[in-house]
């Protein structure tokens, strides 16, 4: 998988290189954003601009990346497709997640 | 012009027909996750086909198929299944129904009873971030993004009907 990342002094920024996020790649995802909040201890923020499409299996993934970097600094999305955001609705974890429109919102949040 | 996705494995069967305002396409995959991805983008792109006024409902409809052939290719690892999925998509104006059948065992009765009630029951939210649960969204997907869906048993086949109703004041 094109799993790329960037690492800022305050966060770090992910980026799935992935149009779908399913029960394909949702584990490698998971582990990817658990193994980067292990190492750099601080927020991660995960750029969704690629992903067009998000199963329960991707929810879940998220989820769990969610739950693992509480003590860790956390966790942030930006440019989220209408597609991903409608999972996102429909199950109420917009009102769980930190969801920022664009990267600079985003990353201006975090650098704060 | 958009491209139609080539499937891991040909299908075994398809049928194409059209028939003015009506079409009916019959699609056979086997039990595969990396299949289930470009069956999404297939049945998407026969929606387009059927309607112009498809484009609100695209990715529920894509949903729904995705989240119903994880279900069913999830059931068939605990006893594996000979045989084929088949999806049956069909278009007469407004409503788009896929009806998908498969030779898995049959389903247990508190997920059969879960397809079949109306009401929308998403796991809560309101609880401690340790207990947000990580599975168990799917099938309130489908029925959120379905406006019918149904299940029965009959002949050894599990049998889904999965249906959408594409008319603009509806979306």
């Amino acid at each position: 998988m094109n799993f790329e990342h960037e690492l800022y002094e305050k966060c770090v920024v992910f980026r799935p290189g992935i149009a779908r996020l399913d029960s394909i790649v949702a584990p490698e995802f998971r582990q990817c954003v658990i193994d980067l909040s292990q190492e750099h201890e601080i927020t991660i923020v995960i750029d969704l601009a690629n992903v067009e499409f998000m199963d329960s299996s991707g929810l879940g993934a998220v989820i769990g990346c969610y739950k693992a970097v509480q003590n860790s600094g956390g966790l942030a999305f930006c440019n989220v497709h209408e597609n991903v955001k409608e999972v996102f609705t429909l199950t109420h974890m917009d009102r769980i997640f930190e969801i920022h429109d664009d990267f600079d919102t985003c990353f201006s949040k975090q650098a704060a | 012009m958009t491209s139609i996705p080539a499937l891991v494995s040909r299908p075994r069967s398809s049928t194409f027909s059209f028939h003015g305002a009506t079409m009916n396409i019959k699609i056979a995959i086997n039990y595969d996750s990396r299949e289930i991805s470009n069956v999404g983008k297939l049945v998407r792109h026969l929606c387009v086909l059927s309607s112009e006024d498809a484009e609100p409902s695209l990715n529920q409809v894509e949903l729904a198929v995705v989240e119903l052939l994880n279900n069913i290719i999830n059931y068939s690892k605990d006893v594996p299944v000979d045989g084929l999925i088949e999806l049956n998509c069909r278009f007469v104006d407004p409503d788009f129904t896929v009806t998908v059948s498969d030779r898995g065992q049959e389903i247990d009765n508190v997920v059969a009873n879960e397809y079949s009630k109306d009401d929308i029951r998403m796991p809560s939210v309101d609880i401690s971030i340790v207990d947000l649960p990580e599975s168990g969204w799917g099938i309130q997907l489908i029925k959120s993004a379905c406006d019918e869906i149904s299940y029965r048993r009959s002949k050894g086949k599990n049998i889904y009907r999965l249906s959408f109703d594409l008319s603009p004041a509806t979306v």
